[in-house]
């Protein structure tokens, strides 16, 4: 059809036929957007202001309620920060190192662990002076060496330091040979201590004890 | 001429397809959202995990466990909101929020750093481990860590279509992000298909502040949405 017509005709039904399309893409894309919706900013549930009702002071003493009593601990992982309070009072702060976060990934076993320390409520199940740490399948295949099958080769009564507080499911508050790096993420879990915050809290936080970590 | 004719046609019919309406839930008794709020608060500090509290009339992100405040952000802006479809009803007073939400896909995982022990060797027969290197030797690897440090500006899916979106400025979807929606959903809207529910939690925070809640933004951890 256009091969008769001069060159400069034809760019021009080009440039027409391409605008065209543009304005129908663009028209399109707003017929789509109109007939769809938008975003509505929500209004806050619970406004301040408002006299609070005898039924909203009561369920506040019971969320109070819920709070731990006596000497607890607060762990902050992001910025390894260890602080003991009593009663809501800061009694201590102490620098501690927390979980890497990395994952530890067996290919021959085909395992994996994930060293976070955990996060929300631990409670202390036992204390122990000299503790002893029997290390997991990780501590070896972290070293590159097959975990042994005799239980006396896992023992270890060195790299806990002088006090060991358990928080259940093989977390620990414990000391560390490597003072120089508190403060960092560099643990598989637990939470190290210096040598003399970590008897601080080992002589002032209870078995049963909270420890609030976020 | 008859390219103008048939954009004219699509603009009138998309303008005619303004026609379905969200159901709109029974209005919520006055001062009923604050005792909703606490009571689902109560239920949150009754377990041992780690809650937060986003505030978005306080402009607030609290860190909570037990009830205790572990860590209180303040927002530059904060903002819940939903999505509502062309000719819809608009949500009624307390019929989306308060509300407990459960983070369910973060980047976290897709972030870390991960260590793949191929080949172990055989464990050295008549060694004592506790002479052998302590585990601490991990430690120097680990700073690394420190090299990417978290980001300022991400999203999480949440239970039940909704999303928190966490970054600097405005709250919540840029211009572009909310045209991609609408052009979607209008798309979908042609093909007869019913709505997505979509809300997002939107906060503005300082990059120090996003960067620092981060590492809590994790599945299963549970948002209070007020």
């Amino acid at each position: 059809m256009n091969a008769g017509r001069p060159p400069a005709e034809r760019r021009r039904t080009a440039r027409l036929g391409g605008a065209g399309a543009a304005a129908l893409g663009i028209c399109l894309l707003l017929a789509l957007a109109l007939s769809g919706g938008r975003f509505e900013q929500v209004p806050a549930a619970a406004g301040g202001g408002v006299e609070e009702s005898a039924r909203a002071r009561a369920l506040r003493r019971q969320i109070e309620r819920q709070t731990p009593g006596g000497t607890y601990a607060v762990v902050d992982t992001y910025a390894n920060r260890l602080r003991v309070y009593r009663h809501g009072s800061l009694l201590r702060e102490a620098v501690c190192s927390t979980g890497s976060g990395f994952v530890l990934r067996d290919t021959q076993g085909e395992r994996q662990w994930v060293f976070d320390t955990p996060l929300g409520e631990r409670r202390v199940e036992r204390k122990t002076r000299d503790p002893i740490w029997v290390k997991p399948d990780w501590a070896f295949v972290e070293e590159g060496v097959t975990p042994p099958a005799d239980a006396r080769e896992r023992m270890d009564d060195v790299s806990l330091g002088d006090y060991g507080i358990y928080l259940g499911d093989g977390y620990l508050i414990h000391g560390t040979l490597f003072q120089s790096l508190l403060g960092k993420k560099i643990t598989h879990g637990c939470i190290r201590l210096g040598d003399e915050d970590l008897e601080y809290l080992y002589r002032n936080l209870p078995v049963g004890g909270s420890v609030l970590l976020y | 001429m008859k390219t103008s004719n048939t954009s004219t046609a699509i603009c009138l019919s998309a303008a005619a397809f303004f026609s379905t309406s969200l159901a709109a839930a029974a209005p919520a008794p006055a001062g009923a959202p604050l005792e909703r709020a606490l009571e689902l608060e109560l239920a949150l500090a009754r377990r041992p995990e780690l809650y937060l509290v986003v505030d978005t009339g306080r402009r607030t992100v609290e860190v909570k466990v037990r009830g205790v405040v572990l860590a209180s952000i303040t927002a530059e802006d904060a903002a819940v909101l939903h999505y509502r479809r062309s000719g819809g009803e608009p949500a009624a007073p307390g019929a989306i929020l308060p509300a407990v939400l459960t983070v369910t896909e973060s980047g976290l995982d897709e972030r870390r750093r991960v260590v793949v022990a191929r080949e172990l060797r055989p464990y050295p027969d008549g060694t004592d481990g506790a002479d052998a290197e302590p585990p601490d030797t991990a430690a120097p690897a680990a700073p690394a860590a420190a090299d990417a440090p978290p980001p300022a500006r991400y999203r999480a899916a949440l239970d039940g279509g909704w999303e928190l979106w966490v970054g600097q400025g405005r709250p919540g979807p840029g211009p572009l992000a909310r045209l991609a929606q609408a052009v979607g959903d209008g798309w979908s809207r042609w093909r007869g298909e019913a709505p997505e529910p979509r809300t997002v939690v939107g906060l503005a925070l300082a990059a120090d502040d996003a960067r620092r809640l981060h590492h809590l933004v994790r599945p299963g951890i549970r948002l209070l949405v007020r």
